[in-house]
């Protein structure tokens, strides 16, 4: 018999991680919110997929056998705030499923229906009605920053007023229908504060999987490593003292942080993956489409019409981690699980590149490694186990 | 008891069932959206169910037989593909 | 570090390379002014560099002359000036290829010749005239975005023919070089164009730029004015270190156009697959003519082989050639 492992923290792998081929439709620009942090800048109604396009693109899709290998697919639905369409979503999904029946294709033995969604529809008939039309594929995430203080910090209305309340009723409809869901809780500079009663909270409410991470942008004042590492020590405290550790997983925690590098691999997939947005273009992933953007154009790969320009594709699939990042970051002691995004770094960089990695979260990956270090240690020493990654 | 492991598979093994499974899932699905009869994939689709539907059965047939899996009146095997591991679990 | 000056005179001079210039109706009004000229002159006499003078498609005045006079220069002149500006680089386009007595004239010179892709047909015919003439031939194909698989096997069988066409005339005593068949053979490590790293462009707008190429074909790329110490940023990503295909390839003479890279690819240190595959049927060319040469017993005996590959495109191997962080920082 196996034994189990008694450390949930570190939560799971997604599914297929690394074997599927992740394709984002932009179904909408628009949200019901306006949340301080998001990166989508540019919010409109007037960008909303069409059918036609969806079904164009899944056709090429489907058709480039020998350039797209993966035999399995991710198909995630974005916005803005994907359920604002999920009429058009159901066609899609129906569309697809026929398509890839009927072409005898891999993906229709594996394939999966990803949502990120602020939640605030999941009630609602249309959306059930599609869930459980499409349960066994569906992988959804109900974003829910913590508790009401940190969620409307940031998760706001147009009008200011915030959608926590609006939220969380929703909460336990979800987890009923699906048990192992986790949240995506999003940090910035004025969310500090609430990092540890907020990942608790949602710990109580019952999502077990917490993926939590700070955001990319170059928001943050001095202090904030320091005061970030004092809420995850406290965080830290909290799980050891209450076993907490045994039942749930929260992304701040791993045992391969804080090492020098050894591989020489790219930590983002942009251009692994795929965005389509209305229009039916191309892009490595949301990150490089003209909403995503504040400094710099678009950045397309090809369209559902004519389809990818390999060419565009091969800076993306040859960038590694030296070539794009400063001397600093190659040397550095605890590198590993330092985080970037290949859209913001396009966004700050210098020339038109993705070859200049920003270094905005330097110190605070730093103060994260600090408290995982404490985390570990002390986790180890209660339980009698060295947990430690070996280095 | 509420699930008790009774078995492990090999990864070759657990491949073979998965991809199975989701198929039977994916048929499922796409009958939902399907539904009319007059649907030009319909006939096919019933079909793949019934096939798929055999070979998902006969897997697990063969295979209890082979590894002599522990079975309980009112309960089922399930398998964790991520660890290969069969369970036996109570039927709800 | 910088070793020479472009000086773009004209927006009508001749390109020399992979870029087309623009239409102009009337090139003498699009002149580099003479203050600019003094700049740059005076600049690469600063700095100690050769200076590049890219000619018009007409003659230059006396204060245009004096000033180009004050410099190590060479001349790349329009083969159409060859009498007007004799010891100078030729420009010759395939769509306007000299007639047979024109070339009489020639002797012994270097030459760029630039081919259309709807001339690639002609290359070797071409070849075999212009090489019974000069001492250097630097080939440049045009238009390889538009190149597909049956372009490079025409590629491939075109030079197949010059390589014969050259061994036969190695038997005088200094054989005429093609810069897509010869350079190779002498080379042990990456010689490419190092636009930004050993040259800059002086554009006809007085401004500086990494080659002609930005300045004709990505308006708003300027480096800025004449002046020392210009920045260029991320100028490592021009380096041969910060390319992960070109630094794993042994393709050794090709151009590795930062132009080109960044036209069709976004990225200035990311090769397109036809820069790469064009590279290395140069490439797979030059080892079968070394090989044909040693065989018939020539100098070429002490050049080391061109190893035999098994890829086009080194993109195909950069997976299993991935560097360490170790390694990358040792190079």
């Amino acid at each position: 018999m196996p034994t189990k492992d008694p450390v949930k923290i570190e939560g799971k792998n997604t599914w297929e991680e690394g074997r599927s081929k992740s394709v984002t439709f932009i179904v909408t620009e628009d949200c019901q919110l306006r949340c301080k942090y998001c990166y989508l800048v540019g919010k409109n109604k007037s960008g909303r997929l069409e059918f036609d396009i969806a079904k164009r693109a899944i056709d090429y899709l489907l058709r480039e056998r020998e350039f797209i290998t993966e035999n399995s697919v991710v198909l995630d639905f974005i916005g803005g705030e994907p359920f604002i369409e999920v009429d058009l979503i159901d066609r899609v999904c129906d569309y697809f499923k026929a398509r890839a029946f009927e072409e005898n294709h891999p993906w229709f033995n594996s394939y999966r229906f990803s949502f990120s969604t602020n939640g605030l529809l999941y009630h609602d008939d249309r959306v059930q009605r599609y869930i459980s039309k499409n349960k066994s594929h569906l992988s959804i995430q109900i974003t829910i920053d913590g508790t009401r203080a940190k969620h409307d910090l940031q998760r706001v209305y147009p009008n200011g007023q915030g959608s926590y309340d609006d939220v969380v009723r929703n909460i336990p409809r979800w987890l009923e229908q699906f048990p192992d869901s986790s949240t995506k809780v999003t940090i910035s500079s004025g969310d500090i504060p609430f990092i540890r009663e907020s990942v608790l909270h949602l710990w109580k409410l019952g999502i077990k999987e917490v993926n939590i991470n700070v955001v990319f942008e170059n928001v943050w004042k001095p202090g904030d490593d320091e005061r970030f590492e004092e809420q995850l020590v406290s965080l830290a405290d909290e799980i050891i003292k209450k076993k907490l550790y045994e039942s749930y997983s929260c992304s701040f925690f791993s045992k391969s942080l804080g090492q020098p590098y050894r591989d020489n691999m790219n930590w983002c997939g942009a251009g692994k993956m795929l965005a389509v947005d209305h229009l039916g273009n191309f892009y490595p992933c949301i990150r490089f489409v003209g909403f995503s953007l504040q400094n710099r154009a678009a950045l397309m790969l090809g369209n559902c019409f004519d389809g990818i320009d390999r060419n565009r594709l091969r800076s993306f699939l040859t960038l590694d981690m030296a070539s794009q990042s400063p001397a600093e970051c190659l040397d550095c002691d605890v590198a590993t699980g330092c985080a970037w995004c290949q859209g913001a770094n396009y966004d700050s960089a210098d020339t038109e590149t993705i070859f200049q990695r920003t270094t905005y979260l330097c110190k605070m990956h730093k103060a994260r490694v600090r408290a995982n270090n404490y985390f570990w240690n002390k986790l180890s020493r209660k339980l009698h186990q060295d947990l430690r990654a070996q280095s | 008891m509420k699930s008790q492991a009774v078995g492990k598979i090999t990864e070759s093994e657990r491949d073979e069932i998965k991809l199975l499974f989701e198929r039977k899932n994916g048929l499922v699905e796409l009958f939902k959206s399907i539904q009319e009869s007059s649907h030009p994939l319909y006939d096919r689709l019933v079909q793949d169910m019934g096939v798929t539907a055999t070979k998902f059965q006969k897997w697990w047939d063969e295979k209890s037989r082979q590894y002599r899996w522990k079975g309980v009146a009112g309960h089922h095997w399930e398998i964790n593909f991520e660890t290969c591991e069969i369970f036996l679990k109570k039927d709800r | 570090m910088l070793k020479y000056l472009l000086v773009v005179l004209s927006e009508s001079s001749a390109p020399f390379c992979y870029y087309e210039k623009k239409p102009r109706k009337n090139p003498k009004r699009d002149l580099l002014p003479l203050k600019s000229l003094k700049e740059a002159v005076i600049f690469a006499l600063k700095n100690n560099l050769k200076v590049n003078f890219l000619y018009p498609d007409h003659k230059l005045d006396k204060a245009y002359n004096a000033l180009i006079d004050e410099a190590d220069h060479v001349k790349i002149v329009p083969f159409g000036l060859r009498k007007t500006y004799p010891d100078s680089i030729l420009v010759i386009e395939s769509d306007g290829f000299p007639a047979a007595g024109e070339l009489r004239g020639l002797r012994d010179e270097n030459i760029i010749f630039r081919l259309r892709k709807d001339d690639l047909g002609k290359l070797s015919s071409r070849l075999n005239l212009l090489l019974m003439k000069c001492k250097r031939i630097n080939l440049v194909l045009m238009d390889i975005e538009a190149y597909g698989a049956e372009d490079f096997e025409q590629y491939r069988r075109q030079l197949e023919t010059v390589s014969d066409k050259i061994l036969k005339l190695s038997a005088k005593k200094d054989p005429p070089e093609l810069s897509v068949l010869t350079d190779r053979l002498a080379l042990d490590r990456m010689n490419n164009c190092s636009a930004g790293l050993k040259h800059l462009t002086v554009a006809p707008d007085g401004k500086l730029y990494l080659c002609p190429a930005f300045y004709y074909g990505r308006a708003g790329d300027t480096l800025g004015g004449i002046r020392n110490d210009t920045p260029i940023k991320n100028r490592q990503l021009l380096e041969l270190k910060y390319s992960p295909i070109c630094r794993i390839c042994d393709a050794y003479h090709c151009r590795r156009c930062v132009f080109l890279n960044k036209k069709l690819t976004l990225e200035v240190n990311t090769p397109s697959s036809q820069q790469c595959r064009i590279s290395h049927i140069e490439r797979e060319a030059s080892r079968l003519h070394l090989q044909k040469l040693k065989e018939t017993g020539g100098n070429p005996v002490a050049l080391a082989d061109i190893p035999e590959i098994a890829y086009g495109d080194p993109f195909e191997i950069v997976e299993t050639k991935k560097l360490s962080i170790a390694d990358f920082k040792k190079l």
